[in-house]
């Protein structure tokens, strides 16, 4: 019984709504197409309900190292941080019907410390890119040296100063990444889309089970 | 010119004929690989993948400097398949770290990952023979927001100074930052995805790199069930013959010949 309900149901759900997909995008029926519209909206709705799950095992992990005496600091801004936005958030809603994505409170956390915080971090990417670039760009081998090469066109082509040292480096940049460049990224794009499907029957006959949390017998 | 319709009201969708008949075509080769596998009829091998082999040297090494593994699947949801890619690895990571006793720290950025998570880690580590090294603490959602997650992965490398730092599943942006904090905490790094924009930040980073489907059959290189390999192999026919259809297709558009392009395009 166990093995039926931990491993062949989710299996044969699994089968019935990939199938049931595929056939919603290759067929035109309303109803089929109008059924398969709703199992999507039902998905993200049940996926939702893991965030509880997230939220309460981060707190209580927060809890313990609180408790522990451990990143006192940490835990308890990260606590706080999530906490009182989302009870004041709610509380808001419950009390006015003021929607939590444009109540001001809530509206001003975001604005004012998660976004800068995000950019922060998208801006440190700059100086990660110049350390990779260093190690990457040293000729030890022929293909290294390839990669220096056509790194230091497409580099040159897209700063202003290339073009007034040579009027040909942006022409051979867009070679680059439209010939070759595009004919690599094809390949990987086909080989994936290729391995997916391999990947889909293996999960549709029960080989592969990773993603109900069961390992391959 | 619209299809004619199946029954009913039901027809192919204009300009999916195409993909209809590889759809189907695709998993019947799929499909009679594996039968032909199992019966023994073929007897495909897999070439030899060094960033799954270097997993042992991974761990091995995490060990013995007494310090532990970080593995990620990324940004992805439960449904990405990178991210199912990801997981199959994981179960065999989660082993590995448990029989040898070393402590796993497992990130991810969508909650819908952490049941699935959590349960791999813990069947791994009872198939192992050492429930006691599952650590709940140690599977963690960090935020749903890029950047934010970007951070408290950077945090958990340097902070606990992981030795070995695996990157496998669905990667934007992000992918260098967890790469370069890998790097810089001296760990051993083991990345793949299928995003072509990330590809090269890993392959110029890390030690190892999965690249496109690499990762996604990664889960059945580990495995060497027959009925795994033989899904690689009916793979590698699909690709063949795809490879044959652009080359005819491609001459014959060369030469004029327009209406096997148009045909494939119906």
């Amino acid at each position: 019984m166990s093995r039926v309900i931990k491993r062949d149901i989710p299996i044969l759900l699994l089968t019935f709504t990939a199938l049931f997909q595929a056939a919603d995008t290759l067929i035109e029926e309303p109803t089929l197409n109008s059924y398969a519209d709703s199992m999507r909206s039902a998905a993200s709705i049940i996926g939702t309900f893991a965030l509880i799950l997230s939220v309460t095992l981060l707190t209580r992990l927060h809890t313990r190292r609180l408790q522990r005496r451990r990143t006192i600091i940490e835990s308890t801004v990260l606590l706080i941080s999530l906490w009182i936005p989302l009870v004041w958030g709610l509380w808001q809603f419950s009390m006015g019907g003021v929607s939590p994505t444009i109540e001001p409170f809530v509206q001003g956390v975001f604005n004012g410390i998660v976004s800068p915080g995000d950019s922060t971090i998208y801006a440190i990417l700059a100086f990660f890119i110049a350390s990779a670039a260093y190690r990457a760009f040293r000729a030890r081998s022929v293909e290294a040296t390839i990669l220096l090469v056509a790194g230091i066109i497409v580099m040159l082509a897209k700063a202003p100063i290339g073009e007034s040292i040579w009027s040909g480096f942006p022409i051979l940049s867009d070679w680059i990444l439209n010939v070759p460049n595009r004919a690599g990224v094809t390949v990987i794009i086909l080989s994936a889309i290729l391995a997916s499907i391999a990947l889909y029957v293996r999960m549709m006959l029960g080989y592969e089970r990773g993603w109900m949390g069961r390992a391959a017998e | 010119m619209p299809l004619p319709p199946i029954c009913g009201e039901m027809a192919i969708k204009e300009g999916y004929m195409m993909p209809f008949i590889l759809f189907i075509s695709c998993m019947a080769i799929i499909g009679l690989s594996i039968y032909l596998t199992r019966k023994g009829v073929i007897k495909p091998k897999i070439r030899r993948l060094p960033a799954i082999d270097a997993i042992d040297e991974a761990v091995g090494r995490a060990t013995e400097l007494g310090r532990p593994v970080h593995y990620t699947v990324g940004l992805g949801s439960v449904s990405n398949v990178q991210v199912i890619a990801g997981l199959s690895i994981l179960s065999y990571v989660a082993r590995k770290c448990a029989e040898y006793d070393t402590r796993l720290i497992v990130t991810f950025s969508v909650p819908n990952v952490q049941p699935v998570v959590m349960d791999l880690v813990k069947e791994a580590c009872m198939a192992a023979g050492k429930p006691e090294n599952f650590k709940p603490e140690d599977i963690r959602w960090l935020s749903g927001r890029q950047f934010s997650f970007a951070t408290g992965v950077m945090g958990i490398i340097m902070r606990e100074k992981v030795a070995a730092n695996l990157l496998l599943g669905y990667f934007a942006a992000e992918s260098l930052i967890f790469a370069e904090a890998g790097f810089r905490a001296g760990a051993i790094q083991i990345a793949g995805t299928t995003n072509s924009y990330q590809i090269p930040f890993f392959v110029t980073t890390c030690d190892y790199t999965l690249i496109s489907e690499e990762l996604i059959i990664a889960g059945a290189y580990i495995s060497q069930i027959p009925e795994q390999v033989g899904t690689i192999f009916g793979q590698d026919l699909i690709r063949l013959i795809t490879v044959a259809l652009i080359v005819i297709g491609s001459i014959l558009y060369a030469v004029g010949f327009k209406d096997f392009y148009l045909w494939l395009n119906m």
